[in-house]
């Protein structure tokens, strides 16, 4: 459909006021709004997350485009929430404790939503229990833990124990990710997804869960 | 002042203020050469240029060192050396702990505000000064020459919000801080730097620097723990374990000077241990199983079985079976024996039944929401004492409340027992430790504790372990002591030890305290058994028995147990038990036909040639069935055989139940036959089997043995006959069905020892799922494709036990390219592995890195820290060491050895350096029981019960 097209472009390109008029015009229309978030705004951060793997797109391109995706989410709420569209899962996610760098945090946190998953963001520095806590309050599906010391590293492992001893590992999967971060670390200490960057661990969450 | 033209000082420019300065009052002539501040983002340039300076002071050949001004600094000075000339180096992460004087000191800064901005004159000189002046890149991202780009393709909205978020560390960081070595224009800094926390709204404080590391770079002349000299031709390496620098030779590892340790075993204590064993000539091992009850009298001297004996169990007293197997066997050898071991299904069928004492559960549960749901039990309260994951205590346990608690559930829930676990009390159990120590001293109820039985994770597993643990407590103890009052009738007064779960032994005394280890005591005890009966220490050990086959391993002379917890009815536990796997497939197996193919099992049905035995009118029944043979065609599980036990107790009997009960009171009948007395519908004989008053029969591999005359106890003519039956809906002969039919269940043995084989890697059930393993299966086990073979070559031999064993396992066997053992006396090997096993005690402490410096020890109660990593190992090895032998002594061994096990896990990170994770330290105490100490024990426990 064209309008959807056009949604999916002006996203694209970080166009918001593109996106917004979109957007509204496709309500105007009596578009569904959940076709319009899936096939204009979420297929389009999608595509966003691809170009930034592929080397296409840098680190402001992705914002702006995530601005213009979360301006024009913000239009369709009312009919989501009218119509119980559920997001595709939620996911508590953090910057470990003793580490304040969460700008890579908030990358992924921005591709998250982008693709469809309901977050809640605990900040930097959050101790393992603060994890554990909030993965239990609102029975996440996924926790996302993100570190850039070496000295910080540590925590992830302990953040996993935290979970196992709780007794709720089994509930949720753990995605990990930050610049020291490896592969092997992560089979190391048992967690379920890797990600090198926000948008393939964007990507890697919503695979996992087999949509 | 050529002499003193001894030090040439390479370092960040950062430092270069303090330093001139220091060396300025302590009187030493120096050449500098300063980096450009900065390069610590680039880790590869700053080696780089590091390293051409270094070459470019060692080739003047007037140094007598170079002392480095920098830290770790980004790995950047991880790979440098000199040619000719020592380098020093602090110890230390960087920058900031040289302007406060020690690594330490920066920790404490750290831990108290990790989001904070520093300042020092150095860092003013050569960092913000230079730019402020040009108007460069500052603390603002809008001042970032990307910004303009992005204006002019996204316009300044966008723009600025790319800057906001590039921006935003600065909302986490809560102080700027000027720390004040006492050079330079002071007040210029302070007021710069309390300027910056205001635009920022943070807090701004000075803090006192320290030029006494700085110092120590220009003066020291030995590596300490803050500084590093590294000798002529060394070079440095990046030390996992510490955190710090070392100079490795040239010869050493590049990357690491040190080696994480995979797998070293050290026998700390090895006492004289074959001592016990020579005193005790013989002993009696009793298994009392789900179906037989064995017992057999060994000869430790001649290390044979002198005699055996098989009475049916009676699960509704023990005591009965074990009397009437004790019994068979010869009683002046009874008398003679000194020592006596049993293995019991007694506590997994009072688990499984739900019988027991009622257990009031007491929780520490993690920070936040404790919902009741999360557990199981009634009552189980919360209560105050929080631990962290790290081990330390949060918060305390409260002394009024536990009484209270306490108090209140025997009067309201008339609870008898108390069962305490909290959220890392695995890692330190100190708090669970005072809570059991109050209640015991307030009730003297028995009280248990999760971390007594489980040091693994998850304190709602390790809670239910302890309940049940709780519950069983009362039912064992009587057992056993039933069980001494059967031994002093035949003439025993010997002590009784008790087969575990993992195939070991603990005394009675042990085994009242903890009854739940005693869960699959039975078949642990055959593996063991296997082990004696072989004297091999790595092994597959197959248990071919009516209805299943049952396969567990034997690794490093031990049991192997589930890393998980045993799992018994519906309860998820943290008990080591063996990690078996068991299969529908036996001696008593259905043999059935499904969708045109021979199907074995899982059902277990009565072996037709028996029935035939107890029963003439079989004939009659096999008649009739001959003569419906076309219809059955159709129906082939129609081909089994209903007949009547004798037994009469179903209150409720509906009409059609009484009809089929009386017709088969008449003779066994087959289904087609009852149908023509009532309507037959799967449920109509299923309470009557459930109830044992009828029990199916039909075709099994023990007839086929029969047939072929491998077997002869019952009526061979019945079997003949319903084998021609099935063989003919199959289109087969007699001879190619029972070839076919074994054929068949070496298969199904062959792929279930593969599956346990592999059951490590992967959940071996998928296995029959997935099309890949199946085109594999029929490469290996037939005639596959042309010219393909698969063969799997497994090194480790199959030990046989059971009575149809030697039929099946060969052929297994050779599937494998493995060797097979089927030992004489292998139909009693539990009962052999009962008397034979050993005490042993294994735990494990985990020595780990902590986030703010130094080692802290887990599993341990108090969770201690030790700033070196060699104090904590020795400390958790000599404590871990200690505590098995205590409790192998209280299991009732005095005499044995203890073997440590050191593992380390180290991950490479993203930024090239090996991280240390973590050591686990193991300890296993093994020792023969010990007549002596079981009396003591005995002894022990009854002096303690009257006082």
């Amino acid at each position: 459909m064209a309008i959807l097209d056009d949604i999916y472009q002006s996203v694209l390109k970080g166009d918001m006021n593109g996106a917004t008029e979109g957007v509204n015009k496709a309500l105007a229309d009596n578009l569904d709004a959940a076709e319009i978030l899936n096939k204009g705004l979420i297929a389009a951060m999608t595509k966003v997350g691809r170009l930034f793997e592929q080397g296409e797109y840098f680190v402001p391109d992705m914002l702006i485009a995530a601005r213009a995706m979360q301006a024009s989410t913000a239009l369709l709420k009312p009919k989501l929430v009218e119509a119980d569209i559920k997001p595709l899962g939620k996911i508590v996610i953090g910057t470990v404790q003793g580490d304040l760098h969460d700008i890579g945090k908030n990358l992924v946190v921005m591709m998250l939503e982008g693709i469809g998953f309901e977050i809640i963001d605990l900040g930097a520095d959050v101790s393992p229990e603060k994890f554990v806590e909030a993965v239990k309050e609102h029975s996440a599906e996924f926790m996302a833990m993100s570190a850039l010391l070496t000295t910080t590293m540590m925590v992830m492992k302990t953040s996993v124990e935290a979970l196992e001893e709780a007794g709720v590992r089994d509930k949720v999967k753990v995605m990990i990710g930050g610049a020291p971060v490896t592969q092997k670390f992560a089979d190391e200490i048992g967690a379920d997804i890797y990600a090198p960057d926000g948008s393939s661990g964007a990507r890697k969450a919503k695979e996992s869960l087999g949509v | 002042m050529k002499d003193s033209n001894q030090i040439c000082v390479i370092g960040c420019g950062v430092l270069a203020i303090d330093i001139k300065k220091i060396a300025e009052e302590l009187g030493l002539y120096i050449e500098y050469e300063f980096l450009s501040g900065g390069l610590h983002e680039k880790p590869g340039k700053l080696r780089q240029q590091l390293q051409e300076a270094i070459d470019r002071a060692s080739a003047k050949n007037k140094f007598k060192k170079i002392a480095i001004g920098y830290g770790i600094c980004g790995q950047g000075t991880v790979g440098i050396k000199a040619r000719n000339i020592p380098l020093v180096l602090p110890k230390v992460h960087d920058c900031i702990a040289l302007f406060l004087g020690s690594d330490r000191a920066y920790k404490e800064q750290f831990h108290k505000y990790p989001g904070t901005y520093y300042i020092s004159a150095g860092w003013f000189n050569e960092k913000v000064e230079p730019f402020s002046q040009k108007k460069g890149p500052g603390l603002d991202w809008e001042d970032h020459p990307e910004f303009q780009k992005l204006v002019t393709k996204y316009g300044m909205d966008n723009a600025r919000a790319v800057a906001e978020f590039f921006n935003s560390w600065k909302r986490n960081y809560h102080r700027a801080v000027f720390i004040n070595t006492g050079m330079g224009q002071k007040k210029k800094y302070a007021e710069y730097t309390s300027s910056m926390a205001e635009k920022f709204q943070w807090k701004y404080e000075e803090i006192a620097g320290s030029t006494s590391l700085l110092e120590k770079i220009l003066t020291s002349t030995k590596s300490s723990d803050e500084i590093l000299i590294v000798p002529p031709e060394y070079g440095t390496v990046f030390d996992a374990l510490s955190g710090k620098l070392k100079a490795a030779a040239p010869w050493q590892s590049k990357n690491n000077s040190w080696e994480p340790n995979k797998n070293t075993i050290t026998v700390v204590k090895d006492n004289n241990q074959g001592i016990s064993r020579d005193i005790i000539r013989l002993g009696l091992g009793i298994d009392a199983g789900g179906t037989y009850t064995d017992a057999v009298i060994f000869s430790f001297e001649n290390d044979i079985v002198v005699d055996k004996a098989k009475a049916p169990t009676t699960p509704w007293d023990f005591t009965i079976g074990i009397n009437e197997a004790l019994d068979t066997l010869d009683k002046d050898l009874l008398k003679d024996t000194e020592l006596v071991s049993v293995s019991t299904t007694l506590a997994t069928n009072a688990i499984v039944e739900g019988y027991g004492q009622k257990v009031g559960l007491l929780v520490m549960p993690p920070v936040g929401l404790f919902k009741q749901s999360d557990i199981p039990h009634s009552p189980t309260v919360p209560i105050s004492g929080r631990i962290n994951i790290k081990g330390k205590v949060t918060a305390p346990i409260n002394h009024s409340e536990i009484l209270q608690v306490v108090r209140d559930m025997i009067a309201k829930n008339q609870v008898k027992a108390f069962a305490v676990s909290g959220y890392a009390g695995s890692i330190n159990p100190e708090h669970e430790l005072k809570v059991k120590r109050i209640i015991r001293e307030e009730t003297g109820l028995s009280v248990t504790c999760g971390h007594e039985l489980s040091e693994l994770l998850n304190y709602l597993t390790r809670a239910m372990t302890a309940v049940l643990n709780a519950k069983i407590i009362p039912r064992l103890g009587k057992f056993l002591d039933e069980i001494e009052l059967t031994l002093r009738n035949h003439g025993i007064n010997e002590p009784i030890v008790v087969v575990k779960g993992d195939g070991s032994l603990m005394s009675v005394e042990t085994a009242k305290d903890r009854p739940v280890e005693t869960i699959l005591s039975g078949p642990a005890a055959s593996v063991a058994g296997a082990r004696h009966l072989t004297g091999r220490d790595d092994a597959l050990v197959v248990d071919i028995g009516g209805t299943t086959t049952d396969t567990a391993e034997l690794l490093h002379g031990s049991v192997r147990t589930s890393k998980k917890g045993a799992a018994v009815g519906n309860f998820h536990t943290h008990v080591q038990a063996l990690d078996m796997r068991t299969t529908g497939l036996g001696g008593d197996s259905l043999l059935t036909i499904s969708e045109s193919k021979l199907k074995i099992g899982p059902r277990r049905v009565i072996p037709v040639s028996w029935l035939g035995a107890v029963n003439i009118n079989v004939s009659k029944t096999l008649n009739h069935l001959e003569k419906r043979l076309d219809f059955i065609r159709k129906y082939p599980e129609k081909l089994q055989i209903a007949t009547a036990t004798g037994r009469n107790h179903l209150p409720d009997i509906t009409p059609d139940e009484k009809a089929a009960l009386k017709s088969l009171k008449e003779r066994p009948r087959s289904l087609d036959e009852l149908n023509d007395v009532v309507t037959i519908t799967p449920w109509t004989l299923k309470r009557l089997e459930e109830h044992d008053m009828v029990k199916m029969s039909s075709l099994t591999p023990t007839d086929l043995l029969h047939i072929s005359g491998e077997y002869n106890r019952w009526d061979r003519d019945s079997a003949v006959r319903l084998s021609h039956m099935l063989g003919e809906l199959l289109g087969l002969g007699q001879n190619d069905f029972i070839d076919h039919v074994h054929e068949q269940i070496t298969r199904r043995l062959s792929m279930e020892l593969l599956k346990k084989l592999l059951g490590d890697e992967i959940l071996p059930d998928n296995m029959d799922d997935c099309n890949v393993c199946q085109a594999l299966y029929t490469n290996w086990l037939a005639p596959g494709k042309e010219g393909l073979k698969v063969s799997f070559n497994f090194s480790h031999p199959l030990i046989g036990i059971g009575a149809p064993v030697h039929h099946y396992l060969p052929g297994a066997a050779k599937h494998l390219n493995a060797e097979c053992i089927i030992p004489p006396d292998a139909d009693v090997a539990n009962a052999i592995g009962a008397i034979t096993s050993e005490i042993m005690v294994c735990r494990h402490v985990r020595v780990k890195p902590d986030q703010e410096g130094g080692f802290t020890i887990e599993g341990l109660s108090g969770a201690k820290t030790f700033d070196d990593f060699d104090d904590a190992n020795v400390y958790a090895v000599n404590t871990l060491v200690e505590k098995v032998q205590l409790i192998g002594v209280h299991a009732g061994a005095s005499r044995g050895h203890v073997e440590t096990q050191a593992e380390d896990k180290t991950a490479r990170t993203g930024y090239g350096d090996e991280l240390f994770l973590g050591r686990t330290i193991t300890a296993r105490f093994r020792g023969r029981p010990d007549l002596s100490r079981l009396t003591d024990v005995r002894e022990e426990k009854k002096t303690s019960i009257k006082n």
